[in-house]
This record gives structure tokens, sequence and C-alpha cells, in this order.
């Protein structure tokens, strides 16, 4: 069985946080970047995530050929990464024009058309730095794929998929016949470490590079619809009053008083 | 008359009509910019007194598509229904609250007729036939304003939470309710074998939620927190690190990939406030923070905070809140 995991490099979303707070994140001089150097790119969380999902097929008993596919990416550390957890092999699409989400759902497609066939595609619910997550459902739609969104497990039994998602109510329990697009959300479960033996095999990997002219998309299917405009920090005017008092019971009391007599509380 | 605006809504919508009204709002908003119709596209069944909400949104007719299937997680059957729609009315724009369903519905619309999307937005603004919008990034740590560029229509995916709950003001003439024709839709591939069984209210609809964070610290003591929610008459919930460790159930998570809350009184203990937690509790009329790091980010997001041990706190406020007013 042949396993596609979409994958992109995101900015450390935990470093993006800690340099926000700080009040130090800084964007490019066109307002359309982070401009921080020292912040690191990592896959995104949920990619790593569908990689752990397919690589619990495997266990699983089933054999499983997994191609990681990136779109442009800016760093390849992300794929060193799926060489270590598992991954058979990892393709890079170089694309020489900007792309919105829908472009890269269609690029996306246009990988798993000219070199599938694949019986499974998996996607994270959202890549944490746009937190679109628009790619998957427009890369299943291109591709003419039943979509299952969140899941936080997956079997396969013959052709049949068996998906559990995480969803508002809770938990929902699916099935579609192969071939199919997921999104993994966190509810999954954390992802693997890499073994001693997966970071070696990582080291001497690099991954295959397909270009444009090899999908054969019409370049009209790929002319941005939205445009990145600016970005922007939001403001916040903080104004909170903080309370104290002697004993923890005290602070509680005035913390209750206050909130009834605005109102919030009966 | 410009082409018309439309604002999409389903069945799950309606449960609470938050998102609906918030929808309608943007839509009326839109439609008065840019001098257009805005149409009410129902899927499912009708909420009560549909017109009447139609009414004070300003919208000029309902579209009732009553008879398709609309099971929770997948999306097969509605595509073409919508594709058809578009094709008859051609909006200039479509908006719908960013559920679970429109999530995976709106963007293989976009990708079906060449269109651009654009998911948690927050504002919108016609501009002139240059529609741009505002969109949190990053986990909310940045706003994105973006234009489109491409053919209509153009699609947006409204952010819970992201704007006031408006009621509309001004009613206007009862909207016309047509039934739209039936069209033959595809059959779904994906089956549900077990539906999802939701387990008491929504968080989503709480009026006072007590959350916990990894600064609780030990599992046990988020058993404050469920004893402070009862006791304030609200719910408990959580940030997302609690979650992952299996402490709670993926339906209290607060946050951007979890619920959005918007009660009128929110209280985080032991909560950093991360701004991917914050998006999800933000709306919240006040927010109460207790965290023993006096320079925690919560704050800046705070009415009012405590500097203090939640181990301790906790127990004292359960105590108070447990005394007969
Ligand atoms: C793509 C993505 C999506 C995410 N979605 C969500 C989401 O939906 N919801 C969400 O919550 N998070 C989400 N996160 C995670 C988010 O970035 C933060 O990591 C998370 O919210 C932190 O949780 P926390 O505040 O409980 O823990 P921490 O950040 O570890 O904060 C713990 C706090 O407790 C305080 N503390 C410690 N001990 C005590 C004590 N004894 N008494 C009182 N206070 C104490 C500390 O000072 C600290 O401020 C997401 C992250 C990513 C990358
Ligand atoms: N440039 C890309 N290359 C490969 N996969 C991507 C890319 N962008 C998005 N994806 C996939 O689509 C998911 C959702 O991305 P988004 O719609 O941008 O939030 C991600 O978790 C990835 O699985």
């Amino acid at each position: 069985m042949r396993i596609l995991i979409c994958a992109k490099d995101v900015l450390d979303p935990d470093a993006v946080n800690a340099y926000t707070v700080a009040g130090r994140l800084t964007l490019s001089d066109d307002g359309r970047e982070i401009a921080e150097t020292a912040i690191p790119r990592l896959m995104n969380a949920y990619d790593e995530q569908a990689i752990e999902a397919a690589l619990r097929l495997r266990d699983g008993g089933h054999t499983v050929a997994i191609t990681v596919v990136t779109v442009e990416p800016r760093t390849r550390e992300h794929l060193k990464r799926a060489v270590a957890l598992g991954a058979d092999e990892t393709v890079l699409v170089r694309v020489d024009r900007p792309l919105d989400t829908v472009g890269v759902g269609r690029v996306l497609a246009g990988y798993a058309e000219a070199f599938g066939p694949f019986d499974l595609v998996l996607c994270g619910r959202q890549a944490s730095d746009d937190d679109q997550g628009v790619v998957p459902a427009a890369l299943a739609e291109f591709l003419h794929l039943p979509m299952v969104e969140m899941a936080r497990a997956i079997t396969i039994d013959g052709q049949e998929l068996r998906v559990v998602c995480a969803n508002a109510e809770g938990d929902e329990v699916v099935a579609c016949d192969l071939p199919a697009v997921v999104t993994i959300t966190s509810e999954l479960g954390a992802a693997r470490y890499p073994n001693a033996a997966g970071v070696l095999r990582a080291r001497r990997s690099a991954p295959s590079e397909v270009t444009m002219e090899q999908l054969g998309i019409d370049e009209k299917e790929l002319s941005p619809r939205t445009e990145l405009l600016s970005l922007a920090l939001p403001q916040f005017d903080s104004h909170c009053e903080f309370l104290s008092a002697e004993d923890p019971e005290s602070v509680a009391r005035e913390l209750l008083a206050r909130l009834r007599s605005i109102g919030i509380l009966p | 008359m410009n082409k018309p605006i439309v604002v999409c809504t389903s069945e799950s919508d309606h449960t609470s009509m938050d998102a609906t009204h918030a929808a309608l709002a943007l839509g009326r908003q839109l439609s008065q910019e840019s001098n257009a119709k805005l149409a009410w596209l129902i899927m499912g069944e009708l909420p009560a007194g549909a017109s009447a909400v139609g009414s004070i949104h300003g919208v000029h007719e309902i579209a009732h598509a009553g008879a398709v299937p609309l099971t929770t997680s997948t999306s097969d059957a509605v595509i073409p229904m919508l594709a058809e729609y578009c094709k008859r009315t051609e909006p200039q724009i479509v908006i719908a609250a960013q559920t679970a369903r429109m999530r995976t519905v709106l963007p293989r619309l976009a990708a079906r007729l060449g269109s651009g999307i654009v998911a948690n937005c927050m504002k919108a603004s016609a501009n002139g036939g240059n529609l741009e919008v505002v969109a949190a990034t990053h986990g909310g740590n940045l706003r994105s304003t973006l234009r489109f560029t491409g053919p209509p229509p153009h699609f947006i995916l409204l952010m819970p939470g992201a704007t006031e709950t408006p009621t509309g003001n001004d009613a206007t003439p009862m909207p016309e309710l047509s039934t739209l024709d039936p069209i033959p839709w595809t059959e779904e591939r994906v089956r549900v074998l077990e539906a999802a069984r939701p387990t008491g209210p929504r968080l989503e609809d709480a009026q006072v939620v007590v959350s916990g964070g990894r600064g609780l610290g030990d599992r046990r003591n988020f058993d404050y927190i469920t004893t402070l929610a009862h006791a304030l008459g609200g719910m408990a919930a959580a940030s997302r690190p609690l979650v992952d460790a299996g402490w709670v159930d993926p339906t209290r998570q607060v946050g951007l990939t979890g619920r959005v809350t918007k009660p009128r009184l929110y209280i985080a203990v032991g909560i950093s406030g991360a701004s991917q937690h914050m998006a999800g509790c933000s709306a919240a009329r006040v927010i109460v923070a207790i965290n023993r790091d006096r320079h925690a980010p919560i704050f800046r997001h705070s009415q009012y905070g405590i500097v203090a041990d939640c181990a301790e706190i906790l127990p004292a406020l359960i105590k108070v809140a447990q005394e007969p007013v």
C-alpha cells in the first residue's frame, strides 16, 4: 500500500508565541513575513502526526510505502525528519510562482496523479503558520476522492478505511473505500521520536525534486485567487486589576464580591 | 444591483444561532457596501423563525435546501448542490460560519469552482469590488489582510467568536422564502458507522467557564476546576496540554483548535495565555486569571488577576462560591 503524506515546514509555533509575548516579533520590510531569522523551521506538528498515523498502520502489520511530499518549502530539515521517522521517499516540488492555498492543493493533486497511484493521502488538519486548513479539502476535490477530517485513529481492512474523528460533539466513527484523503488532528497522540538507524538514514537521504513541467498543470489553474497584503500584530489594551489580600479566602471573597457587583455573577 | 452576497448555513449552525447571526451581519454589511442583494441559503431543517431572523439582518431572500442529506463529517452530497446554486445565482461572495462541515465543504467548493477562499476571517470589507478580509494567522499571534483577486464567488469562512454577536436591529421586510429545486445529490462516499454522542451541554453555550491549564501540575487538581465550575453554575474546560495528556476530553479543550467559548465569565487557572488558547476565550465578557507568575501573558487579557498558587486559591474559591449568597 502506498501512502502519500503532505508535509509543510513552518516556523516553530512555540518560538513564535515566545517572541510575541516578549514583544520581539518583527515583520519584514514589506510587512508580509515574520522577519525573525532566529526562529527555527520545523515540520508542521500535525503533518508529523500524519506520518505517525502511517507508521502505526505499518506497526499493525500492513506493508506500507510512505512518500512525503512538500511544495516549495523554505528548508529541507522536515524532509530529513520524515526519513528519520520512517518515510521511504521524500519529494520536493519546486514551483516558480506564488501560490494560494487552493493552488497548493492543485499542485499536490498534480503530484499524486503524476506519481501515483496512492492508496491513502494524509495531511495535517491545518498548518500552524497560516492556520487555514484549506489545502487538504482542495486536494481531495482535485483528486475526486472522498475526504475525512479530524482523524484521531485510522485502521484499514482490505479496501475499507475506518476513521475515528474527533468531532465537536465527540468521537465519530466513519468508513469509506480507499483511496481517500484524511486529515490528522492532535488527538491522534504524540508522534514517536526517530531511532538511531532512522537518524543515520536521514543523514544520507536527499529528496527527489519535481518541477512543474513534470506535473502538467495548466498555468491558469494556479493563478492566485487571494493575495496577502500585510501582516499585523494585534494590539491589546491591557487593564488587569490585581486582587491581593493576606489570605486566599479573603482574595476569593473579594473576587466573588467584585463579580457580583458588576453583575457577572448572580 | 450587483451580484448577490450569499450566507450559507446548515442545521448544526442553528443549535446556537450566534454563528448564524454573525455570518448574516457580515453579509448585510457587505451587501450594503456593494449595493447587492443578501441571500440566505439554508441547508437542512429551517431554524425557528428563519424569516424573522432574516428580516432583522436585511436578508432579501431565503433559499431553502431542505432535502440535502447532512451527515456530520461528510460532504459529498452538499458540494454539487452548492455548485449548482452558485451557477444559478452567481454570487460575488459566499459567507459561512466556520463549522466542521463548512470547513470541508467550502474549500472543496472553491477548488471545484476555481475560486479563492480564506478561513479564520474576522472582518471583511467590500472595498469597491476588491474584497479584503482580515484573518487570524500564526495561532492568533498575527492578523493577515488578504485581497481576493480571482473570479467570484469569493469564499469566506467566518471565525467563531471573532465578532460581537449582533442581533440586528432595524427590521426590514420579511424575506421571500423559496424552496430550492431538488438537485440530484451525489451519494455520500463516507459512511457514518457510529455517530458522536453529545455528552450534555456544549462548552460554546456555557455562561461561566472555569478552565485549567498545565499549571495545575497534578491531575487531581483538575477536580478543583470541576468543583468550582459546578459551584458557579458553569462548565469545566482545559487548555490543550491537559487534553494531550489525556486528563480531559477533547470536547472540553478551549482554543484555536478546540472550542471557541464566549461566556460571561471565564476563569483561567494555571494557563499562560498562549494566543492559540486565547482564540477560544477572548470573547468572554470578563476574564479572571489565576497564575503564579505575575508576568504571565494571560494577565494582559484579563480584567481581574490573582497571583497565587492554584492549590491554595482554588479550595478557598470553592468554599466561598459554595456559601449561600
Ligand atoms: C497549531 C497549534 C494549535 C494549538 N491549539 C491550542 C488550543 O486550541 N488550545 C490551547 O489551549 N492550546 C493550543 N495550543 C498550545 C498553545 O500554544 C500553548 O502551548 C498552550 O495553550 C499552553 O497551555 P497552558 O497555558 O496550560 O500551559 P503553559 O503554557 O505551560 O502554562 C502554564 C502556566 O501555569 C502557571 N503555573 C505553574 N504552576 C502554577 C501554580 N502552581 N499555580 C498557578 N499557576 C501556575 C505558569 O506560570 C504558566 O503561566 C496550540 C498550539 C499549536 C502549535
Ligand atoms: N506547501 C505544502 N506542502 C505540502 N503540504 C502542504 C503544504 N501546505 C499545506 N500542506 C498540507 O495541508 C495541510 C493544511 O495546510 P493549510 O491548509 O495551509 O492549513 C498541512 O497540514 C499539510 O498536510
